[in-house]
C-alpha cells in the first residue's frame, strides 16, 4: 500500500482541525474552522462534538468557541518523556542553561517549521512546543543552512549534484516563502545562510521577538545530516554574555550529535 | 504501542488501524519507532500541549501565588483541574532548595486519590459524586483508598473543614494537602495542593499549611 492510499481523509481532516489551535489562535468557532479547513459547517460541527465528547476540545461557555482541553497536556508530557532525541539531549541542555545562565532549547525541523522540543530555563524544564517558520527564528537559520538535497521527497528534484548546502537552502527558502524571499530581508537571508554554513553557527536577534538574542548550533546525525539545533537565548542587552558561550554551546552540540538515536 | 495492541484495544480491524496510524504519523501526531515498529506520541502533541499551557491565563495569574506558597511552605505547589472523573496537573511550582518530587504538568490521576481531587469532589453536585462512585476504582499504590464509604466520609470531612489530605495514595512516600478554588457560587473550578515527603506532614505543620493554602485559594479565586 503506498502512502497516499494509506491516508484516511476524514481522519486527516480531523487532525488538521486540531492543528489550527495554536498560541495565536487558542480559541476557534465552527465558522472559523470551517473557513480555514474548507470543510462544511455541519462536518466541522460533528468533528468538534466528537472531540468534546472525547475531552480533546472543550467549549468556552462565554463565547461558544472551542479550545484544546487540558487532557492534551498528558499527550505532550508523554511525547516529551519518550522522544529519544529529547531523552538523549535533556541533561546536556539543562547543563548548558545552568552554565550559561541563558534559556537553552532543542529545535527540530518538521516540514517548514522549527519546533521547540525542549527548553531549559536556569537548568529546569520549561515549556517547549513552539513552532516557527524556519526563516523567522535563529535556530531555523542553522537548520536551513545545512539542509541537504533530498531531505524531503518533494525537494529532491531539480538540483545538481555537488551543490553546496547554502545554494540548496536559498532555493528552499525561495520555493517555500516566495513573498519573503523577494523582500530585502529575504534577499539578505541567502548571504546569512552561507555565512552560517561557513562558520558553523548562527547568532542574532530573534526575528519574531527582537528583544531576545539567540546563538544556535547544528546537531548532525551519523550520516552528517542536520537533524536539529540547540540554541541559547537571552535578553538582547546580554548578547555579549550569550556569545561568550559559543564554544560551550558548540561542544554541547557535538556531544549531542555523538550517538544521536536517529 | 504496536499496531496489533492498538487494534486489539480499540477493537478496530488491523487494516483500518494501519491507515489511521499512517495518517497520524503523516500529520505529526504519532511517530513510529523504526526498530520496534511501535508508535509513540509525536512532536505535534508537544506543540498542542504547549498551546494549552501558554493560553491558560488563569494559570499565569495564579503562578506568583503558587510560587509564594511553595516558598513559604517549603513544599511543591500544584494547580490542578478536574474533568471526567480525573484530576490534571496544570502547574507545578517548587522552591529552589526542595528535594525533587515526581510530579509533572499534564499528569492525570483518578480524582478520588489525590488531595486536590478530593477537595474538588467535595464541592461537586451529589449527582456527579454518585456517578463517580458507580465506576470501578483502581489503585495507584497499595495505599490508595478504594473503599467508597470511606471516600464519602472523607469528602464530607473536606466540606466541613475546607481542606483534604492524602498520604501515599498517589505516590508512595508522598503526602499532600489541598483546598478547592471556588467561584462565587461555591462551585469548584480548580484545586491547589502542596506535596512533599510523607513524614513532613505532622499535625502542627498541617494546621499552618492549611491556613496558607486557604489564603492562596482565596487570592487565586479573584482571577476566575
Amino acid at each position: 500500500m503506498n502512502g497516499e492510499n494509506a491516508i484516511l481523509i476524514t481522519a486527516q481532516n480531523s487532525l488538521q482541525l486540531l492543528k489550527l489551535f495554536s498560541y495565536q489562535t487558542p480559541e476557534l468557532g465552527v465558522c472559523e474552522i470551517s473557513h480555514r479547513t474548507r470543510l462544511s459547517k455541519s462536518t466541522v460541527s460533528r468533528m468538534v462534538s466528537t472531540y468534546v465528547e472525547e475531552s480533546i476540545l472543550e467549549k468556552n461557555a462565554k463565547n461558544g468557541k472551542y479550545r484544546l482541553s487540558p487532557v492534551m497536556l498528558e499527550l505532550g508530557l508523554i511525547a516529551g518523556e519518550v522522544d529519544p532525541v529529547i531523552q538523549h539531549s535533556r541533561n546536556e541542555i539543562d547543563n548548558l542553561s545552568r552554565v550559561s545562565g541563558c534559556d537553552a532549547s532543542l529545535y527540530i525541523r518538521e516540514g517548514t517549521e522549527a519546533v521547540c522540543l525542549y527548553t531549559s530555563c536556569s537548568g529546569k524544564e520549561g515549556n517547549g512546543g513552539q513552532r516557527t517558520e524556519l526563516p523567522f527564528t535563529v535556530s531555523g537559520w542553522v537548520i536551513l543552512s545545512f539542509l541537504e538535497e533530498g531531505t524531503d521527497v518533494e525537494e529532491a528534484a531539480g538540483f545538481e549534484d555537488g551543490a553546496s548546502y547554502g545554494e540548496f537552502s536559498v532555493d528552499f527558502v525561495r520555493r517555500h516563502w516566495p513573498a519573503y524571499a523577494s523582500t530585502s530581508d529575504g534577499a539578505e537571508l541567502g548571504g546569512r545562510l552561507k555565512r552560517i554554513e561557513q562558520e558553523g553557527y548562527a547568532s542574532g536577534m530573534e526575528p519574531c521577538n527582537p528583544s531576545r538574542f539567540s546563538l544556535s548550533c547544528p546537531i548532525f546525525d551519523s550520516q552528517g545530516t542536520v537533524v536539529c539545533a540547540i540554541s541559547i537565548t537571552t535578553e538582547v542587552e546580554k548578547k555579549n554574555l550569550c556569545q561568550s558561550f559559543l564554544l560551550v554551546a558548540g561542544k554541547t552540540a557535538q556531544r549531542i550529535s555523538k550517538g544521536l538515536p536517529i | 504501542m504496536s499496531l496489533s495492541e492498538l487494534s486489539h484495544k480499540l477493537e478496530i480491524p488491523k487494516s483500518t488501524m494501519f491507515k489511521l496510524l499512517h495518517t497520524m504519523v503523516a500529520e505529526g501526531f504519532l511517530e513510529r519507532n523504526k526498530e520496534s515498529g511501535k508508535y509513540r506520541p509525536g512532536c505535534r502533541t508537544i506543540s498542542l500541549s504547549n498551546t494549552v499551557l501558554a493560553n491558560s491565563q488563569f494559570s499565569r495569574l495564579a503562578y506568583p501565588h503558587l510560587k509564594s506558597l511553595a516558598s513559604r511552605t517549603g513544599l511543591v505547589a500544584h494547580l490542578t483541574c478536574y474533568g471526567h472523573g480525573e484530576v490534571i496537573w496544570l502547574m507545578k511550582v517548587e522552591d529552589e532548595n526542595q528535594p525533587p518530587l515526581y510530579s509533572r504538568v499534564g499528569r492525570r490521576a483518578p480524582a478520588y486519590a489525590p488531595a486536590s481531587g478530593k477537595a474538588i469532589l467535595a464541592y461537586l453536585d451529589a449527582e456527579q459524586i454518585d456517578k463517580l462512585v458507580g465506576y470501578r476504582w483502581k489503585t495507584l499504590t497499595p495505599k490508595t483508598n478504594t473503599d467508597k464509604d470511606k471516600f464519602l466520609r472523607d469528602i464530607s470531612f473536606t466540606k466541613q473543614n475546607g481542606f483534604s489530605f492524602q498520604r501515599e495514595e498517589v505516590d508512595l512516600g508522598v503526602a499532600s494537602l489541598a483546598v478547592p478554588i471556588l467561584d462565587d457560587k461555591q462551585k469548584p473550578v480548580a484545586g491547589i495542593s502542596v506535596a512533599g515527603y510523607e513524614p513532613y506532614f505532622n499535625k502542627t505543620r498541617m494546621q499552618d499549611i492549611c491556613a496558607l493554602l486557604k489564603h492562596t485559594a482565596r487570592e487565586v479565586a479573584q482571577y476566575i
